[in-house]
């Protein structure tokens, strides 16, 4: 978080105004058609974040947490984690900070299932992520705690054991915001990034004040912890990975990590948004990691500032073949969007693409691309939310809660913000931090759901009435990780290509749904999809009908499924 | 002559001192419609010492300025303190706000520009744009202008259009030292893969201003992309010694209205000995002004704690400071 000072002392001189025509609005609306409803009554899901804020303001109350959503009882329809906070000065959590998890029907008709899976975190609640960690065929759970150990969740298929002791995932207490699984040395299973944020002591806190009030600080008073890599033995048993894999001697204010194949070299790379600090890019070198951020042109803004980030997400924004990095930052920072314009060199052009603007009248947190209307290219979902809880009594134009933003792709790599014509999911206006995207009602649009900071998670579902078709796939690794993560699929559809990876992490203490949405425009079937899996296994699937869902087993036929009808057995 | 210093004034005055918040000059005000109403008068008067002096203003006195703003639209003393107001809150939106809600036709060309300059520091390149344009038709030398323009273009990712603003005004571009316009003029060659020009560019900014990170930052990728891994190295941890200088001096900032405000709070508290200790941690690197109420302080605390070695030794300090 930064909090930046202005200088502005020309306003001084600006005295002579006079009656006349006020300068246009310049904000757009849109009548494309992608709409969101907001369906947090009729999804059943009731979650309240309780970060219980104290006259203190200690940092960690203001963060906020996760959402994970992912199919973990493979029924083919994504389930929902939602992680709680509790209290900063308390182990224990208060008994209504407890975290949610959700199992969905299909049609996006979810219940608490959190007593009978036995799903349970404990500490400050953070981030979430979540893959199979046993390659049992089971999504397992990772939690992340202020000042609390990891918890690492086995799934049994009808519930969850902690296995956090003997699991090798640390017990120091350092504060890890968000974690993302990936298969960092291509050994076949799932290792985990932790990104560290700083060395805070609720006994302790700096008081930081603005226009002599006392203000939630920002990480820069503190040290910063750094990140950790764990290796997977195979079995769900980490090692410290950190120092041999070279990212030892980086330490930041992490807040966010983006894992995708961004030099789209076989295997996974690292993006991580630190909070006024210099972002990272982990290039994977054969399971040794080396930052190239600085002279990519992907670590500071475009004047070589170091950012509030925030957030982060990856994709190939302008579709021409090269990944673009997205990165959340602070109020008055825009939400930067690195295009890649050659291999590894990126230029920073938000303002150029219709982000900009909009996006520095907000603090920024979650983030996402996603297709929302299905026409193959990828849209963009921000959750914002101030940390100053007492910001309004400083500023006319700047609120605590604040709404979320919606751009939409119109083509050319160029974005529309269209949040106010975007549904009533997108007037919620909540203090928003954790994001995830996913077809939760299992009808080919991609929904939503927010976690917000002392207030209620807000599940949005994509009602959008002009729509391309889709296809869905579930892939499911033999060779590789069984989560599959890292894999990258291009989709051919006459001289149309479009092309998605699995990603382990991306946007805020958060996890998106792991499986490829594709979306068609108006082509009703995929001539040639060819998948890359992890570990550089090609497969090729030709005429894909659109419209359905696809499991894809490693190596194996393609086997349709309904989201929610039946379990596909591991 | 220190006892009879009201302790009160201490704490409005050295957190003025302290408080890096960007320095006002109010500028003069002649006849004024405010200056009919002597209570309105008399209040904004208050108001507007509270801010030069407290680089702060609190909710009830923001409130009541927003209510003389409201009474007196023509008055400019009462529009100059609303906007040092805005300023010091940080709330550049209703900066922009208020400055827009009038034609901005109507406004002189110092006024249209400075309004750029708002919009520009808001993402409005766009908007900064059109109303430079005009402007810099009526007065094409214009450096600061025409260099505006450039900026903005630069932004909106447009650098065939921002190069020939910057190229038009160049000579008085590096006459008036304008290096944010030079870097950018820099960047461009750098974006088109002129690394020569770029290099040549953007060291040419950093004769005037070596301390820019943007320029340091780009000297060490050009630098990159040419083989030269020591060249890079050494302008990247340039950068990064720059960013990481910013933080220690925000750090060293905060820390300091941290202890003023504790000072405050213990004074009040009459906890003196504590008074003491925070204002000898205040004193190191503190300007002369700043160590004569540290002094005083100490003084009156030293005094009212029996402190008689602390108090005898501020008075001789506070003595040494009135002769310099």
């Amino acid at each position: 978080m930064n909090h930046g000072t202005t200088t502005l002392l020309f306003i001084f001189l600006v005295l002579s105004c006079a009656c006349g025509p006020a300068v246009p609005n310049s904000t757009m609306t849109d009548k494309a058609g992608i709409t969101f409803s907001d369906a947090t009554e009729s999804s059943s899901i009731r979650f309240e974040h309780i970060p219980t804020r104290t006259e203190n303001k200690l940092l960690p109350e203001i963060m906020g947490s996760g959402v994970a959503i992912s199919d973990f009882d493979r029924d083919g329809s994504p389930d929902v984690i939602l992680v709680n906070s509790g209290s900063v000065r308390s182990k224990q959590r208060p008994s209504n900070a407890a975290d949610h998890f959700y199992l969905n029907d299909g049609k996006g008709n979810f219940r608490n299932a959190s007593e009978e899976w036995n799903f349970r975190g404990h500490g400050y609640g953070q981030g979430v992520a979540v893959g199979d960690v046993d390659s049992d065929g089971w999504t397992d759970v990772l939690l992340t705690n202020f000042q609390g150990s990891l918890i690492l969740l086995k799934n049994t298929g009808s519930g969850f054991l902690d296995v956090s002791d003997g699991s090798g995932l640390s017990k120091n207490n350092e504060w890890i915001t968000s974690a993302g699984f990936f298969d960092a040395d291509k050994d076949g299973d799932l290792d985990v990034y932790l990104v560290g944020y700083v060395a805070f002591t609720p006994e302790n806190p700096r008081r930081v004040y603005r226009n002599r009030m006392l203000i939630y600080s920002t990480p820069i008073y503190y040290q910063p912890t750094g990140d950790r890599l764990m290796l997977n033995n195979g079995s769900g048993k980490f090692t410290d990975a950190t120092e041999a894999a070279g990212i030892a001697s980086a330490k930041h204010n992490g807040l966010a990590l983006a894992i995708a194949d961004i030099d789209k070299d076989g295997d996974e790379d690292i993006y991580v948004a630190n909070d006024t600090d210099a972002n990272l890019l982990w290039i994977n070198e054969n399971g040794k990691f080396r930052d190239v951020a600085q002279l990519a042109g992907v670590s500071y803004d475009e004047a070589g500032r170091e950012e509030g980030s925030m957030g982060a997400d990856v994709t190939d924004s302008n579709g021409d073949g090269l990944l673009d990095i997205v990165v959340t930052n602070f109020q008055a920072e825009s939400t930067a969007l690195y295009i890649q314009t050659e291999p590894m060199l990126f230029k920073e052009i938000s303002d150029a693409v219709g982000i900009g603007q909009s996006a520095r009248q907000r603090l920024k947190f979650g983030v996402d691309f996603f297709d929302a209307d299905n026409d193959g290219d990828e849209d963009l979902l921000v959750a914002n939310g101030h940390i100053e809880d007492t910001v309004e009594q400083n500023s006319d134009s700047v609120k605590f809660a604040q709404p979320n933003t919606f751009y939409e792709a119109v083509g050319n790599g160029q974005f529309r913000d269209i949040s106010m014509s975007a549904g009533n999911a997108l007037a919620d206006v909540q203090v928003s931090r954790g994001l995830a995207t996913g077809d939760l009602n299992g009808d080919g649009l991609l929904d939503f759901v927010i976690n917000n900071n002392g207030g209620t998670a807000q599940v949005a579902f994509n009602s959008t009435g002009s729509k391309g078709n889709f296809v869905v796939l579930w892939l499911e690794g033999k060779k590789s990780n069984r989560t599959a993560i890292g894999a990258r699929v291009v989709a051919k559809m006459g001289d149309r290509t479009i092309e998605r990876q699995v990603m382990g992490a991306q946007s805020y203490l958060s996890v998106s749904d792991f499986r490829l949405h594709f979306g068609l425009g108006p082509a009703d079937t995929i001539d040639e999809l060819k998948i890359y899996w992890p570990g550089g296994e090609q497969q090729t699937i030709e005429n894909i009908a659109g419209n359905k869902f696809y499991y894809v087993r490693q190596g194996a036929e393609t086997v349709n499924f309904v989201p929610g009808e039946k379990r596909i057995e591991p | 002559m220190f006892r009879k210093i009201a302790i009160g004034v201490f704490s409005t005055a050295i957190t003025a001192l302290f408080l890096s918040a960007n320095g006002c000059d109010s500028g003069g005000s002649g006849v004024d419609p405010v200056t009919k109403d002597a209570q309105a008068a008399s209040q904004i008067s208050q108001i507007s010492t509270s801010i030069r002096n407290r680089k702060a203003i609190s909710t009830e006195e923001f409130a009541a300025l927003k209510q003389l703003h409201d009474r007196f639209p023509r008055s400019d003393l009462v529009r100059r303190t609303y906007f040092e107001a805005l300023i010091v809150r940080g709330d550049v939106g209703s900066l922009e706000k208020v400055l827009t809600e009038r034609s901005i036709a109507a406004l002189s060309q110092k006024a249209k520009l400075d309004l750029a300059k708002i919009f520009k520091s808001n993402g409005k390149y766009a908007e900064c744009i059109d109303i430079l344009l005009p402007l810099a038709e009526k007065d094409p030398e214009n450096s600061e202008i025409v260099g505006l323009l450039g900026v903005s273009y630069f932004h909106l990712d447009e650098p065939e259009k921002a190069a020939p603003f910057f190229d038009r005004v160049w000579p008085r571009l590096v006459a008036d030292k304008r290096f944010e316009e030079i870097t950018i003029r820099g960047l461009i060659h750098f974006r088109n893969n002129d690394l020569t020009r770029a290099l040549e560019v953007l060291k040419l900014s950093r004769e005037i201003n070596p301390d820019q990170v943007a320029v340091n930052n780009a000297l060490s990728r050009i630098y990159a992309r040419l083989g030269d891994k020591e060249k890079a190295d050494s302008f990247r941890r340039i950068t990064v010694a720059a960013q990481d200088s910013a933080v220690s001096e925000l750090n060293r900032a905060s820390r300091n209205v941290e202890n003023i405000i504790e000072l405050e709070n213990e004074w009040k508290n009459k906890n003196f000995s504590r008074v003491i200790e925070l204002s000898r941690l205040l004193l190191p690197g503190s300007s002369p002004d700043q160590r004569t109420i540290l002094y005083q302080y100490i003084l009156e605390a030293g005094r009212a704690n029996g402190d008689t070695a602390a108090a005898k030794e501020a008075m001789n300090e506070l003595q040494n400071l009135q002769k310099r």
